[in-house]
C-alpha cells in the first residue's frame, strides 16, 4: 500500500500506477498492487472511488468483492483497449463506469477529481437558497443538460418569468438592453435570459421601477455562487458517461451501450409501430491489412471507416463498434407507422450503399499501394419487425446475412433471403 | 447461527444442502477467491469451506488471510494441479461427507483431527494432471 488520502484507491500493477500519478497532477492517487492486500485496505476504510484494474485473473470476482466491502463508492474499471470488449461481455453491473488505459489528462482528471466536496464548499450561507432547492439542483447535476433544466424551472419560478438559455457570442450582437441573469461554464457556454416579451412586466418589480425583485435577485446571486462547481460537477458526468458508452479507438459507441439504446429504441418501435433497421458489417480481410502494414494501420482503417461511417449516416442513426473490426448501425425513423404491406426500408439501403461507395473512392494513407480502392466492407441488414423483435435476434439474423455476404465473395450488403446489394 | 463462507463451485449443491438443514450454519457461499476474502473481512466468520478444486496458487493470499483471522478451513474434494502442498498446510481436508461434522466440531469447540496431517479421506483422492495421486506423492506434497 503506498500512501493514503481516504478518497481513491487504484488496483492495478505498479507501472500503470506509476503512469497514472504522472498524468494526475492534481490528484493523490495511492494504490495496491496485490488484490488481497487492497481487500484488506478497502476493509479497514471508506474510499469515494476504486479503480480497478482489469488485467487481474478473475476480475468479476475481484469487482464483486470490492463491492462487497465499498458498498457507496464509485467502482470505476481500467481497461485496455483490447479487452474493452470483454469488459463490456462481462456486463459487471457493480461496475459505475470504466475507462480505457492510457486515459488523457482530461479525461482522468474528471474521473479522480472528488466533485462533493467542491459543491458542499460553495453552498451558499446566505439565505438566498432553500435547502430543497439546492438539494434540487445537486439532483440535477448528472449532466450539464439536466443542470441547465433544473436551473430554469428555478429562476422561472423566482422571477414569475420565462426564461431561456442563449449563446453569449450572439447576445453581445444583439444588444438589446436583455442583461444576462445568470452564465453556465457549459461546452459551448450559455447564458440565461429573461424571454423578450416578459422582460418588462413580471421579472421586474410590481412597483414599476424596472427592477428584479431583491428575493429574486438574493436567489440569483446565490446560485451564480453555485452554478459554477455544480457545472463542473455535470461536465465531469457528461465526461464520464462518455468514456462510458464510447469505444475509445474510433469515437463510436461501444457494445454495450449499442445494446442498451437498441432495445430501448426496439421497445419504442414496438409500441408506436415504426421501423429499425440493424448493419452489422465487418471490414474485409482486416487481419492481413493488420499483419501486413501493422496494428497502427489497422487502427487507422478502423477510426477511419467509422468517421466516414458516420458522415454517411444521419445524425440519429446510432454507430457502434461491437468486436474487434465489427460495426453495428442502427437506422431507425419515428415517423410514419408501418402498414401491413411495408418492406424493408430503402434508407438503410441507400446509406449503406453510399457508404461503401464512399469507402472505395477514400484514400487510407498508411495502406502504401492499397491505399485506395482495395478495403471492402461485407455486411447484412435486418428489419425490426421482419427478421427480429429484440436486438439479439436482429444482430442473429444480421449476422447470418453477414455470413452470406462472406461466402459469396465479399464486399457485398445481403439481406435474409433477399437479393444483395452490390 | 454460524457463518460458513463457502468457496464452492456450482455443482457442490447436494454437498452443502445438509449443511444448512438444522439451521446451525448460514452459509454465505461465494465463487470467487476475492469474493470469500472479502466476506471474511466483512463479517466475522466461523469458518471458510472450500472445495479444492477451486483451490490455485493465487488462493494462497487468502488462506492466509483467513489463518490471520484465526478462522479454520476445511476443504473437501480433488486437488486442482495449480496448487502445490505447501498451500494445504493447516487445512482440515476432509471427505464430502464429512464436511458437515467437521464444521461442527470446530465451531462447538469439539476436538478435531490436526489439519493436514494426512491424505484426505475424500471419495475422491486427490489427484494431480487428472491422475490419482500415489501416497508417496501426496506426503511429499503435504511436507513441504
Amino acid at each position: 500500500m503506498n500512501g493514503n488520502n481516504g478518497q481513491i484507491l487504484l488496483l492495478a500493477c505498479d507501472e500503470v500506477a506509476g503512469e497514472l500519478t504522472a498524468l494526475s497532477e492534481k490528484v493523490h492517487l495511492p494504490h495496491c498492487a496485490a488484490p488481497y492486500d487492497a481487500l484488506g485496505e478497502l476493509a479497514c476504510r471508506q474510499y469515494e472511488a476504486v479503480i480497478v484494474s482489469q488485467d487481474y485473473p478473475d476480475f468479476a470476482g475481484l469487482v464483486r468483492a470490492v463491492r462487497r466491502l465499498q458498498g457507496s463508492a464509485r467502482l470505476i474499471a481500467l481497461t485496455d483497449p483490447a479487452g474493452e470488449a470483454d469488459l463490456q461481455m462481462l456486463g459487471t453491473g457493480e461496475l459505475d463506469g470504466y475507462f480505457v488505459y492510457p486515459p488523457t489528462a482530461d479525461e482522468l482528471e474528471g474521473i479522480l477529481t472528488p466533485h462533493r466536496d467542491t459543491v458542499e464548499a460553495a453552498k451558499p450561507d446566505g439565505p438566498g437558497l432553500t435547502p430543497a432547492e439546492v438539494a434540487e439542483l445537486v439532483e440535477s447535476a448528472g449532466n450539464i443538460d439536466g443542470l441547465a433544466e433544473q436551473i430554469i424551472r428555478c429562476v422561472s419560478t423566482w422571477t414569475g418569468a420565462a426564461v431561456h438559455w442563449a449563446d453569449p457570442e450572439g447576445l453581445a450582437v444583439a444588444s438589446d438592453g436583455n442583461e444576462p441573469l445568470l452564465l453556465l461554464d457549459a461546452d459551448p457556454p450559455k447564458v440565461l435570459l429573461a424571454d423578450a416579451t416578459l422582460r418588462s412586466s413580471s421579472l421586474r418589480s410590481t412597483s414599476g421601477t424596472g427592477e428584479i425583485t431583491s428575493t429574486a435577485r438574493a436567489k440569483l446571486a446565490a446560485l451564480q455562487v453555485l452554478v459554477g462547481p455544480l457545472s463542473a460537477q455535470a461536465r465531469r458526468a457528461d465526461a464520464l458517461h462518455r468514456l462510458a458508452i464510447t469505444d475509445h479507438l474510433t469515437g463510436a459507441y461501444n457494445r454495450r451501450y449499442f445494446y442498451h439504446f437498441a432495445d430501448q429504441m426496439l421497445d419504442r418501435a414496438g409500441s408506436e409501430r415504426f421501423r429499425v433497421t440493424l448493419l452489422l458489417y465487418d471490414i474485409d480481410d482486416f487481419k492481413r491489412y493488420n499483419d501486413t502494414y501493422g496494428h497502427a494501420a489497422g487502427d487507422e482503417i478502423l477510426r477511419e471507416a467509422v468517421s466516414l461511417m458516420k458522415q454517411t449516416t444521419r445524425q440519429h442513426d446510432v454507430v457502434a463498434r461491437i468486436g474487434g473490426d465489427e460495426f453495428a448501425v442502427l437506422f431507425w425513423d419515428a415517423e410514419p407507422p408501418r402498414r401491413p404491406d411495408s418492406r424493408h426500408p430503402d434508407t438503410a439501403y441507400v446509406l449503406a450503399e453510399r457508404f461503401i461507395a464512399k469507402l472505395a473512392q477514400y484514400e487510407f494513407p498508411s495502406l502504401g499501394s492499397e491505399a485506395r480502392g482495395v478495403l471492402t466492407i461485407s455486411g447484412g441488414l435486418a428489419t425490426f419487425p421482419w427478421n427480429g423483435k429484440t436486438c439479439r435476434e436482429l444482430l442473429r439474423h444480421a449476422d447470418a446475412a453477414l455470413r452470406q455476404a462472406k461466402t459469396s465473395g465479399k464486399n457485398a450488403i445481403h439481406i435474409i433471403g433477399e437479393k444483395e446489394l452490390q | 447461527m454460524a457463518c460458513v463462507i463457502g468457496l464452492l463451485p456450482a455443482g457442490s449443491v447436494p454437498i452443502i444442502s445438509g449443511l444448512t438443514t438444522d439451521g446451525f450454519f448460514r452459509l454465505v457461499r461465494v465463487g470467487s477467491g476475492y469474493e470469500a476474502a472479502a466476506e471474511l473481512l466483512a463479517e466475522p466468520a466461523s469458518a471458510l469451506l472450500v472445495d479444492l478444486s477451486m483451490l490455485t496458487v493465487r488462493h494462497k493470499p487468502l488462506l492466509k488471510l483467513a489463518g490471520k483471522l484465526n478462522v479454520p478451513v476445511v476443504a473437501f474434494g480433488t486437488v486442482s494441479s495449480a496448487i502445490d502442498g505447501s498451500a494445504l498446510a493447516g487445512i482440515h481436508l476432509v471427505g464430502a461427507e464429512q464436511a458437515g461434522e467437521t464444521l461442527r466440531n470446530l465451531v462447538t469447540g469439539e476436538v478435531v483431527a490436526e489439519p493436514a496431517a494426512g491424505p484426505p479421506a475424500a471419495e475422491e483422492p486427490p489427484c494431480m494432471f487428472d491422475k490419482p495421486l500415489t501416497r508417496e506423492e501426496l506426503d511429499a506434497l503435504l511436507s513441504d
